[in-house]
């Protein structure tokens, strides 16, 4: 390395810090990331009287990251970095196949699902008792349906465990798994959000149609035509 | 969450240890103020008891509780900031200077009693020095406050000593790779000590190292998988190699387009961990923590 770019090092290290702390304090503070979707860490939440817990320090952290300039880009160029440098999740994001992402479903919390389901169980018996049936319709995520588009090896909890203990604690429980799976290779699921399409939505709405003992005809809705990609 | 133990005084563990080890005089330096680092979970009481046990029925010299009045006149203690503790001397406090203090205290107050032990252990060599009586003994005086990264310090002192005293003339002699299996092996217990502020999920953490869980399954195959890239690249630029590849090529290009290169090789580096540290993965701000 030639000399001249050695004694420019110092100066050029200054001049990020300097910038880098100056922009801090002159770019006003962004209140909410419409692209993470959650309000950012604010100045306001940096107090000295957490010095002491440690926790001024951990907020500091936040603050400095979360109101960085230019944040959204910084966040695009170290996602591209970690891709070439072959990761396949990133934030609990799978990079699956055909440009597909996915929310990883790797655990879930057993109380609150105890909790969840206790309380839906309750409902469906007050119901009962006034002559009302309740159904129940649980939706499985796109890495359960297409779990062959998720990276090699990739953890991935099978999300049936979730329906059985729906049922087992006295749900009546519509099924979609299967009729999602027999449409898997149609856009039942968006690519890059988190909802399942109208076309997913409407096959599970012929499942429950056939719950009820009216059959639905699966086969006219094929025909629709996806307009914009 | 960050109750911390504070401990003043008397002995053992891996600091008399060191003091045995020296061998020679102050080996018998027991009452001095020395410390003992434990889980959140014990009681100052526990921990007097487990430091007398150390010491032995007739070194340990702690038999009488001291005052309550005399804790907050004399050492300036607010006892109110203080949850639970344990504090001994001697019957006799005019003759021998054996004292303990274990303190268990509310969130914030650690360092502020931690600065107040410290000031009349001070005091207290500065009269021995005047009225020389158990001078090796208060030297040897020691103070700890077991927070988060105590025990850390406590892990690499520990190796240290360890090390010095036993494995240094044996790692001379044994082939390099040796020693850097034991050192990367100190260094990845050691971060996990560091990592985790709490005592419980960090020791959980260690002993699914150590085989407390499978030793593989397919979330390992998939991080391997993803990491491998990098884990490849980083065991190649850990050899003389890349120095070796820049020279030649330095040879072949002449130095002007060098200076470029190198130049934009930092620019981009120095944005790269800016990205980095931006999206929160890397964070040498750790340090802030201290």
């Amino acid at each position: 390395m030639s000399k001249c770019v050695i004694k420019s090092l110092p100066l050029f290290f200054c001049l990020l810090l300097a910038v880098g702390v100056l922009s801090e304090f002159l770019v006003p503070d962004k209140c909410y990331s419409e692209s993470e979707k959650r309000i950012l860490t604010q100045k306001n939440a940096i107090s000295v009287a957490d010095f002491s817990s440690g926790k001024m320090g951990t907020e500091i952290e936040k603050y400095l990251a979360d109101q960085f300039p230019l944040r959204d880009d910084w966040i695009t160029v170290k996602t591209l970095a970690e891709r070439l440098c072959g990761k396949t999740e990133i934030s609990n994001v799978y990079f699956g196949k055909d440009g597909y992402l996915f929310d990883a479903f790797t655990d879930y919390d057993r109380e609150q699902l105890s909790a969840n389901i206790k309380a839906l169980a309750k409902l469906s018996e007050s119901l009962k008792a006034a002559g009302v049936p309740m159904q129940v319709m649980l939706v499985p995520t796109a890495a359960q349906i297409l779990s062959e588009k998720l990276p090699a090896y990739a953890p991935n909890l099978d999300q049936r465990v979730l329906q059985e203990y729906a049922e087992a604690q006295g749900l009546d429980i519509v099924n979609v798994f299967d009729i999602l799976s027999e449409h898997k290779d149609e856009y039942i699921y968006y690519k890059t959000d988190h909802h399942f399409t109208s076309l997913g939505a409407y096959y599970c709405y012929a499942a429950w149609m056939q719950a009820q003992g009216k059959a639905k005809n699966c086969a006219m809705i094929s025909a629709v035509r996806l307009i914009t990609k | 969450m960050k109750r911390i133990i504070l401990i003043f005084m008397s002995l053992i563990m891996i600091f008399s240890f060191a003091a045995c080890n020296k061998g020679a005089g102050d080996k018998k330096a027991e009452d001095n103020n020395s410390g003992d680092i434990s889980a959140v979970t014990v009681t100052p009481a526990e921990i007097e008891q487990k430091i007398a046990a150390a010491v032995g029925s007739e070194n340990y010299l702690c038999d009488t509780e001291i005052d309550k009045d005399w804790l907050q006149n004399s050492f300036g203690l607010d006892l109110s900031k203080v949850e639970n503790y344990s504090a001994k001397q001697n019957s006799i406090s005019s003759v021998n200077p054996d004292t303990v203090i274990v303190l268990k205290t509310k969130d914030g107050y650690a360092n502020e009693a931690t600065e107040i032990l410290n000031t009349s252990f001070e005091q207290m060599a500065g009269y021995i020095r005047q009225y020389p009586f158990g001078t090796a003994k208060v030297l040897n005086a020691r103070l700890y406050q077991s927070g988060d990264y105590v025990l850390w310090g406590v892990f690499y002192g520990a190796i240290l000593i360890f090390e010095k005293f036993f494995l240094l003339n044996k790692l001379k002699k044994a082939p390099a790779f040796v020693g850097r299996l034991y050192t990367l092996f100190c260094v990845a217990v050691g971060w996990v000590l560091f990592a985790f502020e709490d005592f419980g999920a960090g020791f959980a953490y260690l002993k699914t190292m150590f085989g407390g869980a499978a030793f593989c399954n397919t979330a390992s195959i998939y991080r391997l998988l993803s990491y491998l890239p990098l884990l490849l690249l980083c065991a190649v630029a850990a050899t003389p190699v890349g120095a070796k590849l820049y020279h030649k090529l330095e040879q072949k290009c002449g130095s002007g387009l060098m200076t470029a290169a190198d130049t934009a090789g930092i620019v981009a580096m120095a944005g790269l961990s800016a990205a980095y540290l931006i999206s929160g993965s890397y964070n040498p701000f750790l340090y802030f923590r201290f």
